[in-house]
């Protein structure tokens, strides 16, 4: 009797792999020094199915030099729980793998397909299977239903993807060698000069995402607006009044704008011309991860990083496809009858769903976007097991919606314009409405179209000008990046992946680069941006950045190798971190008044103490370190205003005030979790309110 | 000796009295003038077009704080 072992990413993975598996039987569950395991008996032969929890093994310094040390070179792949702190439970699991791989005779990869996943079932294949990595194979799957595991496993590939996971392995040993290097650079000078430690981070695509932050604040900060003048006109027709838009958008002169007003007001004009126009509005293409996370921020404000944690939960729920794909293609082989006939047992997509079966041929608009390990995004058909929470609800309603919109008629829209002619100027009516919906009443909510319908005209009709008066406003300033418009403009720059993007995105929070969910660059972003432009530009060039995006590509094609692209990179950095080392003195110094004005800031409330009008502070109490609003004038005012904080999370003091009590607002960000911003003040007074009086229920009696 | 930039921490461009940032508000200050000017048929003088700038949320931050010096050195009238 032959015994599998099979190797997946996550602990659910692990169950639904070994559900599909076993045929006859459930598998059991069995626990090996505490880390779950299923054994499935599968005709002769007997599959263990374990799980990892993502990366067990990780990049680390070979010696044990101090964590402050720089430059380092010499690395290795080490298990997490050596390379990193606070990754005990990795250490349990490596340990039990490596204990059952000694039963196997036969190895699979069953991590998710993609780089990541190629990766951490390399690395443990490798490390704690004793070298199984060379004779283990590949199950390749875009959803965990049973029917796509199975088939996996029949269909498994007989050796694993070693070029993916060269190329995994490549991008975390040079952002490793970027991160450490240059962070530990900016660490240690500023700990030098201000003996205050903060952590200061930077990295291969960290440093030019900032970048972007950082000019558009530079962009705001040095903006002039420009005064430009509007027309507000307003036309009586038929009794019926509707705003109209004169032939110049904008006046750049105000006496223009005046002498118009004056030539038109209190005249009347004539319906010179009609017009209609009708467009075809083709169906949206199937979801990419970068689309999934634009519409869903779109919609539900949800940030990227928090989209993408959704989906996957959805994905381990068998209820969506792997959701890190850059595809826009849904082949026929994922079964679309198959998903319709399944998601036709959820209520709100029964009616949808027979109407699209029994229109013929199912045929999806799919997008330019390929990715050769993954289709796009989709429902399965399966139907959730469980009562999914608010936000699991919104993010799958999004992706069957979206999926079926993919397969619905083009809709069609007719655009009117009436123009109106007062002397020699001509003013214009718009309209607008759908004729036919077409796959806008498949995707429902978020398919968003302003109608305006115009009155019945006619050319030569008459019309009054009722109003008209001139609007003064003013050329505005590009808007700030949010979390989504910031991966996006990431993806356009072709730097970073769709699987590291919003964890970038996040980092910039955690370091306090950047504040505010319309991301504001705070000092520190500005000052870390400026000594990597002076003293070493290329690190946070895009060019450089996506080149060196493009030779890790090649490794997944065979193209370059693995050790090439590293020993290319650490000739790149050797000169360039050695000379910051150098110059570690006038680096600290140019950072140390920052980093102590952005620690007085960060704990300085810009609201003064409500009692003695003295400076609030967020300290800690010396005995329980706990932290909490307390005022400097405790001492010479004797003043005891306090307010109690969140003890968890990173703080942020928010410049927006509370709109019931005007306070000054917090927010709290933890990781995984939502950002929660909240007012101190109002969170006392609630506490502090009388609780309404508890209502009693006299439940009647029956009598027998 | 290090030359610092009167508004910032930042260093002072070679040959000029501000840094590169403030520079760079100043270049679009100056520009954006000529247009201001047109647009009020030449009949705005520069301290009338400092005072609506800095009444102005459009304006950035770093324009406000230049306009500022620039008005304390008299530059405004």
């Amino acid at each position: 009797m032959a015994t599998t072992l099979v190797v997946t990413e996550k602990p659910d993975a692990a169950l639904h792999v070994a559900e599909a598996l076993s045929i006859k039987r459930k598998p059991k569950k069995v626990s090996v020094d505490g880390v779950p395991f299923y054994e499935v008996q599968k005709d002769e032969d007997r599959i263990l199915v374990c799980s990892a929890l993502g990366h067990l093994y990780a990049v680390a310094a070979k010696g044990n030099e101090a964590r402050s040390q720089y430059p380092v070179w010499d690395f290795g792949w080490k298990p997490k729980h050596l390379a990193e702190r606070g990754q005990r439970k990795q250490q349990k699991f490596i340990e039990s793998i490596s204990k059952v791989s000694k039963e196997a005779d036969r190895f699979i990869n069953a991590c998710d397909y993609d780089i990541e996943g190629s990766l951490i079932g390399y690395t443990i294949l490798k490390y704690a299977c004793d070298g199984a990595d060379q004779k283990a194979q590949r199950m390749k799957f875009s959803t965990l239903t049973t029917k796509e595991l199975r088939d996996a496993y029949a269909k498994v590939s007989p050796q694993l993807d070693f070029s993916l996971a060269y190329a995994g392995m490549c991008r975390h040993e040079v952002d490793w060698l970027y991160g450490i290097n240059l962070s530990r650079a900016l660490t240690q000078s500023a700990y030098k000069a201000s003996h205050r430690y903060a952590t200061l981070s930077t990295g291969r695509v960290q440093g030019p995402t900032l970048r972007f932050v950082v000019e558009r604040e530079r962009e705001i900060e040095t903006f002039v607006p420009t005064p430009y003048w509007v027309l507000k006109t307003i036309v009586d027709v038929d009794g019926k009044t509707i705003e109209a838009e004169y032939e110049i958008e904008r006046f750049e002169v105000k006496s223009q704008a005046e002498s118009t007003i004056k030539e038109c007001a209190g005249k009347n004009g004539l319906i010179e011309k009609l017009e209609s126009r009708t467009y075809r509005l083709s169906p949206p293409t199937p979801f990419d991860l970068s689309a999934l996370q634009a519409e869903a921020y779109r919609h539900f404000g949800f940030t990227p990083r928090a989209a993408l944690g959704i989906a996957e939960r959805l994905y381990l729920d068998q209820l969506i496809s792997y959701p890190r794909t850059s595809s826009q293609k849904l082949p026929s082989s994922i079964g679309y009858e198959e998903i319709m006939k399944g998601l036709s047992q959820i209520d709100a997509y029964r009616s949808v769903t027979a109407m699209l079966s029994a229109s013929g041929t199912l045929v999806p608009n799919e997008g330019k976007k390929d990715d050769p390990a993954h289709p796009a995004v989709y429902p399965t058909g399966g139907v959730p097991k469980r009562m999914l929470d608010a936000r699991e609800q919104k993010l799958f309603d999004l992706v069957v919606r979206r999926f079926l919109a993919t397969f619905g008629q083009t809709a069609t829209k007719q655009s009117d314009k009436a123009v109106i002619k007062v002397g020699d100027h001509s003013f214009f009516l718009r309209g607008s409405r759908i004729l036919e919906k077409g796959w806008i009443s498949l995707y429902g909510p978020y398919a968003k179209f302003e109608e305006i319908t115009l009155p019945t005209l006619k050319e030569g009709q008459e019309v009054s000008i009722t109003e008209i008066s001139l609007e003064e406003k003013y050329t505005q300033p590009s808007s700030r990046y949010n979390p989504s418009s910031l991966l996006k403009a990431m993806e356009e720059a072709e730097i970073g992946t769709k699987a590291t993007r919003a964890d970038i995105v996040e980092t910039l929070y955690r370091r306090g680069y950047v504040k505010e969910l319309r991301m504001v660059a705070t000092p520190l972003a500005f000052r870390v941006t400026e000594i990597l432009t002076n003293y070493c530009p290329k690190v946070i060039d895009v060019t450089f950045t996506r080149e060196l995006e493009g030779k890790m590509e090649q490794i997944e094609s065979g193209k370059q190798t693995r050790e090439h692209v590293v020993v290319e990179t650490v000739d790149y950095l050797k000169p360039i971190v050695e000379g910051l080392k150098t110059k570690e003195d006038q680096i600290g110094e140019e950072l140390t008044n920052i980093i102590t004005e952005m620690w007085r800031a960060s704990i300085t409330l810009s609201v003064p103490c409500p009692k003695c009008g003295s400076i609030l502070k967020v300290v800690r109490n010396p005995k329980t370190r706990k932290r909490f609003i307390g005022c400097s004038g405790k001492w010479e005012k004797k003043c005891t205003f306090g307010l109690p904080v969140p003890q968890f999370g990173v703080l942020t003091l928010l410049e927006k005030r509370c709109p019931e009590c005007g306070f000054q607002m917090v927010q709290v960000r933890s990781k995984g979790r939502r950002p929660m911003v909240s007012c101190p003040n109002c969170y006392v007074n609630k506490l502090k309110a009388p609780k309404p009086t508890e209502e009693v229920t006299i439940k009647p009696t029956v009598s027998k | 000796m290090v030359d610092h930039c009167p508004l910032c921490e930042r260093l002072k461009e070679p040959s000029s009295e501000f840094c590169s940032f403030h520079n760079a508000a100043l270049k679009n200050l100056e520009d954006a003038y000529s247009s201001w000017s047109k647009a009020y048929d030449g009949k705005l003088t520069r301290e009338e077009y400092y005072e609506k700038l800095t009444a102005l949320a459009e304006t950035g931050r770093t324009v406000k704080n230049l306009i500022e010096h620039l008005r304390e050195k008299g530059e405004g009238n």
